[in-house]
């Protein structure tokens, strides 16, 4: 876990230094996506704070639009549809063009196409690795047998 | 919806949060503990910055490379066709001018010139004109008013010029100084010697007469310029006087021939 945060600090620093795309964002959606852990609401929050800090937008912006765009992740998580591993792609594609669009809105940044067909290509890659990092990396709950008295 | 959102009060709680941070970001009411954050944070982002700028510069210059090489190996062979069509255009001025000379010495009216590039040398010329272009055995092939040889054979696309050095070569000539004129047979020898013969010793031969056709062989036309006495053979015991005759021309050097059509 503490691994998982350092990378996305630094990931934080490099995307606000130089990088135009949104990994941290995409980052945090996959792994809402793929796992369902109690930390999730506080890591959208946090980075989205972070990002917020390093990018020079109002402080909370885009916590506030991470965790509404985690919240549509969970509800189409539970649907009947989302059970295929495909559907993180469009469903993350278009919670990325919605975040771009709601910063444009929000706080007048700019909606770089070019830098959004990056992010959409950059989905799949990145839901393997975390999928992945997390299969074999995070250790999973201990499976408890209820024996009946 | 508790089953979608375990945390709903948690969502709601960090929304709230959220909300409250913007209200008071917007009322610069965190601008001290954000000074004081950026302090440990600016020189990372600056430090950051500077090396993706330097790493950016750097495969900007890997891409423009890439192009600049494309460009040229674009130019380079942009310059070989340049060169190709003006080497292509220099020979194409060159023809028409030997053309324009050509005609100056022999006119068209008279003869029914057709122009033929050499495309091979040996023994024999071989040049691009043959029978599809009327081109015939024994006709005449000129340069300016310069004897070249007489068309040895023909086929469709290209025909052989027995020169006038080849041994085969045997045409009756008259050579023309200052001091008279002379009757002789023209041979060519082994090599790039020619020999006039069978002159009669009662016929004044001398050094730099030049030698023209007699036209006696038919498609022949008499007064073409075989060449220059350089050399005369005159011995007392003997009926007939020789002389060592050199072409004007080289074959070698010339491009274009032209051959008479009769």
């Amino acid at each position: 876990m503490i691994a998982f945060i350092i990378t996305l600090v630094c990931i934080s620093f490099v995307q606000a230094a130089f990088l135009p795309l949104n990994l941290v964002l995409i980052i945090l959606l996959v792994r809402s996506f793929i796992t369902e852990g109690k930390y999730d609401l506080w890591f959208v929050f946090s980075f989205g704070l972070l990002l917020s800090f390093l990018s020079g937008f109002p402080l909370g912006g885009l916590s506030f639009i991470y965790l509404l765009l985690q919240a549509v992740v969970k509800v189409v998580k539970k649907t009947q549809f989302a059970q295929h591993w495909i559907i993180v792609l469009p469903l993350i594609s278009t919670l990325i063009i919605f975040d771009k669009m709601a910063e444009n809105f929000m706080f007048g940044a700019g909606f770089n196409l070019r830098s959004s067909i990056l992010d959409i290509i950059l989905i799949l890659p990145i839901y393997f690795t975390v999928r992945f990092w997390e299969e074999r990396f995070i250790p999973a709950k201990e499976v408890k047998l209820k024996i009946g008295k | 919806m508790k089953q979608i959102f375990p945390d709903i009060k948690l969502l709601l709680f960090l929304i709230f949060i959220s909300l409250l941070l913007i209200l008071l970001d917007s009322l610069n009411f965190l601008t001290l503990p954000q000074k004081a954050i950026q302090t440990v944070t600016a020189p990372i982002q600056y430090g950051l910055y500077k090396g993706g700028k330097t790493l950016g510069a750097q495969f900007e210059f890997l891409i423009l490379a890439r192009k600049a090489a494309q460009e040229n190996k674009a130019l380079k062979i942009q310059l070989g066709e340049l060169l190709t069509e003006t080497a292509n255009l220099k020979s194409q001025l060159s023809e028409t001018q030997e053309l324009i000379d050509q005609y100056n010495k022999l006119s068209p009216k008279t003869f029914d010139l057709l122009p033929a590039r050499i495309i091979g040398t040996g023994r024999y010329l071989i040049i691009d004109k043959g029978l599809t272009d009327k081109i015939d055995v024994g006709q005449t092939v000129v340069f300016k008013d310069n004897y070249i040889g007489q068309i040895k054979s023909s086929d469709p696309k290209i025909s052989t010029v027995l020169l006038l050095t080849d041994p085969d070569s045997r045409v009756a000539v008259f050579s023309q100084g200052e001091e008279g004129r002379a009757r002789g047979i023209l041979s060519g020898q082994f090599g790039s010697d020619v020999l006039m013969d069978k002159i009669l010793h009662q016929e004044e031969v001398k050094i730099g007469d030049l030698v023209y056709s007699e036209g006696t062989e038919g498609r022949l036309p008499k007064g073409l310029i075989m060449g220059r006495v350089i050399q005369v053979f005159e011995r007392e015991n003997e009926i007939f006087k020789q002389a060592k005759v050199e072409p004007v021309f080289n074959v070698e050097d010339l491009d274009v021939v032209f051959v008479i059509r009769i």
